[in-house]
């Protein structure tokens, strides 16, 4: 009898469970489910009110239309070359700056760390005219480099690896030390593969964030061979009104990539979120 | 060395601190000297605009015309670059401007125009525009309020010659109104008939105002009053902001009555009014290519006035202003001769019936291709647009240190909707929006 009780309110509580995540899923999925229904839509239907959900005749000629409105194949070349490259370089500044903050005790290392958490209060838009600056003087405007370089360090990220290292204990440190293992093989064989979801996460929050990236690649790119993806979306916006379906055609084929990858890496990413510190 | 490091990034931390305080206060001077009005060498020059889709297509028609005609002739090649919306074209314009690598031409707003002449980089283009070889010998031709406009900075001197423009005009559901007798409005009062009676009819908003900052300076130029002046005097504020009042309170009386409403969430009234939720509304000639395909005939009618004395409609639209930074001489011609042509019988025919932009001329407006063109694309806000040119003005733009002409139209904005959306009395909508300017 008792069990019975049990075995109800477990089911009960799956149903409950289950209808709350569906919720969230549908509340979650809902702004990309409609994205992908405005662009089968003709203008009149993307913009009617009150909204149409589904269009009368999937208009996928909208897709082409689209696609010929910019230079979408540069575009998506340039933004897979700037995004990917960005990645690597972050990854590698963010891991050593993270080392040497966690393992060598410098003079003014602490000075420094704290001076670099102070730039985190600044935003970026502020500094993006500086930038923009020092960039063109270096003649690095239509260049990768241009693109690349100035966002391959970043202070968060350098902070959240940080965190993870420093929960790898000292006692292991010592431990290889006495085995005659040099730091650079220590942060390669013991670090990294102990943080492996941390960085993972950085990659990922890192590639998503250049690829979504469009103030600066505008900035220091002229040449239409040189620009990115988000430049193309401004393609179909004058100052009485957007192609919407257009534009959610475009953005459709834009984020298809991130998605993908998205996809294969979440169990990176929420591990990355939610493991706390180190097994056993 | 660690203690080099510490202090090295001390220093880099406080010159950049040092960087975002300094303020550019470089006043325009210019040392008085000769125009070039030949180049020898071939010179390349940059068009930054924010023109896309057919628009775009358009500007790359006549830069290709220019290249080939006048640019050939004159050891001249332009090169169109897109910079994205208008803002994203501004900020790129003045991070360009800081950091010496600004193109010869761009496109501009005037108020954009005030705050560039703060950098010192800006073309007075009066010695080539009356230069006996290269000037424009039809300079009258050019409707008279797009001149003043170009020439309202310090001085009256022209710092930029007009390219794409236009105006508002009042676009109504013929259909509907055909089908219910209704006559299309002329002035505020019969708008505010017509609105009751399609209230009455439908139960629904009848009129929209797409701009609403372009409502108050209207409105208050119709109600007799003035806006602001060039010297950055709030204008509608003095005398008791009589004519400011008067143009809420018509917005406040209307609005509550649920007769007419501003653009909320739906950021245009384009899409409310091909669903058929409003019946008429106030908006740019520039968007009506938006509306050309709804479900019923539109009608496009000249804006509303109060009189006929006060008659006023805001033109718009940017203009092209020639810059001086590390160019040359040559550099700079070029890029009058580009602006020129622009502004030109040839280049305005082509642009105007190219794209939703209104004819700067009035030898265009009155052309047989300029006409034909409006036959055949049947956009009557080709010609509605053009007929209102005696009504024209604009609204001046300045750059001050305590606010530029951009922050006046904000606040004005902020006015309009604090009276229709928080229930702001006029009054208090009009001291607030000029306690912000302070």
């Amino acid at each position: 009898m008792e069990s019975n009780t049990k075995k109800v309110t477990s089911v009960w509580a799956k149903v409950l469970i289950y209808t709350a995540l569906i919720l969230g899923a549908v509340v979650m999925l809902f702004p990309f489910i409609f994205m992908l229904l405005t662009s089968l839509k003709t203008y009149a239907e993307s913009i009617s009110v009150p909204p149409k959900i589904f269009p009368e005749v999937a208009q996928f000629k909208n897709y082409k239309t689209a696609m010929e409105m910019a230079p979408f194949d540069v575009y998506f070349k340039n933004t897979v070359i700037s995004s990917v490259g960005n990645t690597i370089l972050t990854l590698f500044v963010t891991i050593f700056a993270a080392f040497s903050f966690t393992r060598y005790k410098f003079y003014g290392s602490n000075v420094i760390f704290t001076l670099l958490l102070a730039t985190m209060m600044v935003p970026g838009e502020m500094l993006i005219i500086q930038n923009y600056q020092t960039v063109s003087a270096f003649g690095w405007i239509d260049t990768f480099q241009g693109l690349i370089i100035p966002y391959i360090a970043n202070v968060f990220y350098i902070f959240l690896l940080r965190q993870y290292f420093m929960q790898i204990p000292e006692q292991l440190y010592k431990a290889a030390k006495i085995d005659g293992c040099s730091d650079w093989k220590y942060l390669w064989k013991i670090m990294i593969p102990n943080t492996i979801s941390a960085i993972v996460t950085i990659a990922i929050l890192n590639f998503i964030a250049s690829w979504n990236a469009f103030l600066w690649p505008l900035l220091i790119t002229n040449n239409d061979k040189m620009r990115v993806l988000t430049i193309g979306l401004t393609h179909f916006t004058n100052e009485s009104g957007s192609q919407v379906h257009l534009q959610m055609a475009a953005a459709t084929i834009i984020i298809i990539p991130v998605a993908i990858i998205y996809l294969f890496l979440q169990k990176y990413i929420i591990s990355g979120v939610t493991r706390g510190g180190l097994k056993g | 060395m660690k203690k080099l490091m510490l202090s090295l990034s001390l220093a880099a931390g406080l010159t950049s601190l040092v960087a975002c305080s300094s303020k550019d206060n470089k006043q325009p001077e210019k040392e008085k000297s000769e125009i070039v009005t030949t180049i020898e060498n071939p010179v390349t020059i940059e068009f930054w605009h924010a023109m896309a889709g057919t628009n775009q297509e358009a500007v790359e028609k006549l830069v290709e015309n220019f290249n080939s005609t006048i640019g050939a002739e004159k050891n001249i090649t332009v090169k169109p670059v897109y910079q994205g919306q208008y803002t994203d074209l501004k900020t790129k314009t003045t991070a360009a401007l800081k950091s010496g690598s600004v193109p010869a031409i761009a496109q501009a707003y005037p108020d954009w125009v005030a705050e560039y002449l703060q950098s010192g980089s800006v073309v007075e283009l009066d010695p080539y525009i009356n230069d006996e070889t290269v000037g424009i010998k039809d300079f009258d031709d050019i409707i008279e309020s797009y001149r003043e406009e170009n020439s309202q900075y310090e001085g009256g001197k022209f710092y930029s010659l007009p390219f794409n423009k236009s105006t508002e005009v009042l676009y109504y559901n013929k259909k509907f109104f055909d089908e219910n007798g209704l006559k299309v409005p002329t002035t505020w009062d019969e708008v505010e008939e017509v609105s009751a009676k399609i209230h009455e009819l439908t139960g629904k908003t009848a009129f929209g105002i797409d701009a609403p900052a372009n409502y108050f300076i209207t409105m208050v130029q119709q109600y007799g009053g003035e806006y602001t002046n060039s010297q950055g005097d709030i204008l509608f504020a003095e005398d008791g902001a009589k004519a400011a009042k008067e143009a809420l309170e018509l917005l406040k009386r209307n609005v509550d009555a649920g007769y007419w409403r501003l653009p909320g969430e739906d950021k245009y009234l384009s899409g409310p009014f091909m669903s058929e939720l409003l019946y008429m509304y106030t908006g740019s000639t520039a968007g009506y290519s938006h509306i050309a395909t709804a479900d019923f005939e539109v009608g496009i009618a000249p804006m509303p006035q109060i009189s006929d004395k006060t008659g006023a409609v805001i033109q718009q639209g940017t203009n092209v202003v020639v810059f001086d930074q590390n160019k040359s001489k040559e550099e700079v011609y070029a890029a009058y001769e580009f602006a020129k042509y622009l502004a030109s019988y040839e280049g305005n025919l082509l642009f105007s019936t190219e794209t939703s932009y209104l004819p700067i001329r009035e030898s265009v407006v009155s052309s047989d291709a300029y006409q034909n063109y409006v036959v055949e694309s049947n956009d009557q806000t080709k010609i509605v647009g053009p007929e209102q040119a005696k009504y024209y003005f604009y609204d001046p733009s300045f750059y001050k240190d305590a606010y530029s002409s951009y922050n006046v139209r904000m606040a004005a904005e902020k006015a309009v909707e604090s009276v229709v959306l928080n229930g702001v009395s006029p009054e208090q909508a009009i001291e607030e929006a000029v306690n912000s300017l302070k």
